[in-house]
């Protein structure tokens, strides 16, 4: 009985941490400013064939200083659902790409739920994630990989062993598009260590666990 | 800078319509007249019903035994998939524990009018019941009650609040709407965020005052069953019997199970024999 319906997978996507592609990668220098909307989510088998959840965010990045950017999305597939999704986080660099040695980057970052219905048994859920990133220069452009860790701080209603941590590794490419546009593309093994063989949403996995999904983001400087 | 952020107000707006997940819990099919598929009953024995519900037509099938064990008889709500045909062939295995058989759309499912909802199912449930009492006196100290995934949600109501019957099978029961969406994503979305029905199995159960048998798959690729099938057994009172498949999934449990035993636990749970 695989029936997921289309309105279902628009919203499967929300609790990953990083439900866009990962546009925090080196420091973009104090005061500058780097838009981004991104676009992807995690293959479901829909009649057989491997379909992307389109899931939409829109976010910023800030230079607060040389080696620390700031940053924050909008989920905006999230809200003809009435949740309110934002998350926010900042990122350090302290190792900066040098040959072989890649920019290395540690972002502590907070996804932000709110229902906006009125009759909820909960308003709010904050999802706190970790996300470490490797990146090398390949000329203009970027190759990256990294993992994102999540810590639920609550566990669903009926399952109280549920993961207490999600792991979710990514490799991506970053293409420069002129002197203003960067298109970012990734891979990403949502939730790899998450059991995901017994679900309602069948995701496409890899030994039955996790979901792999594809994210692109269209950044944009000022 | 300024285009971009008007381009983004005007998705936000649009995207704030607002959308429900209870949809994803109904998989109808609307018809115009049901094959039956297979059907080795003779046509002797099943008599279509037509009754209504919230102002709504629906459709169903009696389905007499040729042997019928003291009046007893199944009341089988059915899973969320299309409609009675594809559930024909449980209705003919049913049927051949000897006990009569009914079965219906709910709204919206097959050729009964209307739309789906959690409320339309309790009350499609509810008029099926009076259906079968008035038309075939059916009283509810022979009455079994089965329901099988989406199904559980009208049998189990109706054994919580609006009749006692002799037995409550639940074959795959889902704890609720949330336990499917939580499971699914992984996390802890509250309750109510995203469905307007709680489909709340396992808050209904502990209210029967009937003897309850649960099947369930071990490897249920939809319903889970640890987070489903178990909590709502274990919500349920006692007296209660738990037939844990191994190596069913959702949909072929009386496959794996073996159709002679899946029979025999039936029968043995009704108090009756198989019939030949």
């Amino acid at each position: 009985m695989r029936f997921v319906k289309v309105i279902f997978l628009f919203c499967v996507m929300i609790i990953y941490s990083g439900c866009a592609a990962h546009t925090n990668l080196e420091p973009i220098g104090k005061g500058e400013v780097k838009m981004n909307v991104s676009l992807g989510g995690p293959f479901v088998k829909i009649s057989g064939m491997n379909v992307p959840i389109p899931y939409a965010t829109a976010g910023a990045v800030y230079g607060a200083v040389d080696k620390l950017n700031v940053s924050g999305n909008l989920h905006l597939t999230s809200l003809p659902y009435k949740i309110f999704g934002f998350d926010f986080g900042a990122a350090y660099f302290p190792v900066l790409n040098d040959g072989y040695i890649p920019t290395i980057g540690i972002n502590p970052s907070l996804l932000y739920l709110m229902s906006l219905k009125p009759d909820v048994s909960s308003r709010v859920r904050a999802y706190p994630s970790l996300t470490a990133t490797f990146a090398w220069h390949t000329g203009a452009n970027l190759v990256f990989t990294g993992f994102d860790y999540t810590y639920p701080l609550t566990t669903p209603d009926y399952d109280s062993d549920s993961p207490k941590s999600i792991i979710s590794p990514f490799v991506g490419y970053r293409i420069e598009l002129g002197r203003k546009f960067r298109l970012i593309t990734e891979v990403k093994w949502q939730a790899s260590n998450v059991r995901t063989d017994q679900l309602a949403a069948e995701y496409s996995k890899i030994s039955g666990r996790g979901a792999i999904g594809l994210l692109f983001s269209l950044e944009r400087s000022f | 800078m300024k285009k971009l952020f008007s381009i983004c107000i005007v998705v936000t707006l649009f995207l704030f319509g607002g959308c429900q997940m209870d949809d994803f819990l109904f998989n109808e099919k609307a018809i115009t007249r049901y094959e039956l598929p297979g059907n080795d009953i003779p046509d002797s024995l099943i008599k279509q019903a037509i009754f209504y519900s919230g102002g709504n037509k629906l459709y169903g099938y009696w389905v007499a035994s040729s042997k019928n064990y003291s009046g007893k008889t199944i009341l089988y709500c059915h899973g969320n998939k299309n409609n009675i045909d594809n559930y024909w062939d449980r209705v003919m295995l049913l049927h051949k524990l000897g006990v009569n058989v009914f079965v219906f759309d709910f709204r919206g499912f097959g050729m009964s009018e209307g739309q789906s909802s959690e409320t339309g199912l309790h009350e499609d449930g509810i008029a099926a019941y009076n259906y079968i009492k008035n038309n075939y006196s059916v009283t509810s100290d022979a009455l079994y009650l089965y329901g099988y995934s989406l199904g559980n949600v009208v049998s189990i109501y109706l054994a919580a609040e609006a009749v006692n019957p002799a037995g409550l099978i639940a074959e795959s029961p889902f704890a609720s709407a949330n336990s499917l969406t939580q499971g699914s994503l992984i996390l802890d979305i509250p309750s109510g965020w995203l469905t307007e029905g709680k489909f709340d199995n396992a808050d209904e159960i502990k209210k029967i005052k009937t003897p309850l048998l649960l099947i369930h798959g071990s490897d249920d690729d939809f319903v889970r069953f640890k987070d489903n099938g178990q909590i709502v057994y274990n919500n349920a009172p006692e007296p209660k019997q738990l037939i844990l498949v191994q190596g069913a999934t959702h949909t072929n449990v009386p496959q794996v199970m073996g159709t002679d035993n899946y029979l025999s636990a039936l029968r043995s749970f009704m108090g009756i024999g198989i019939r030949k």
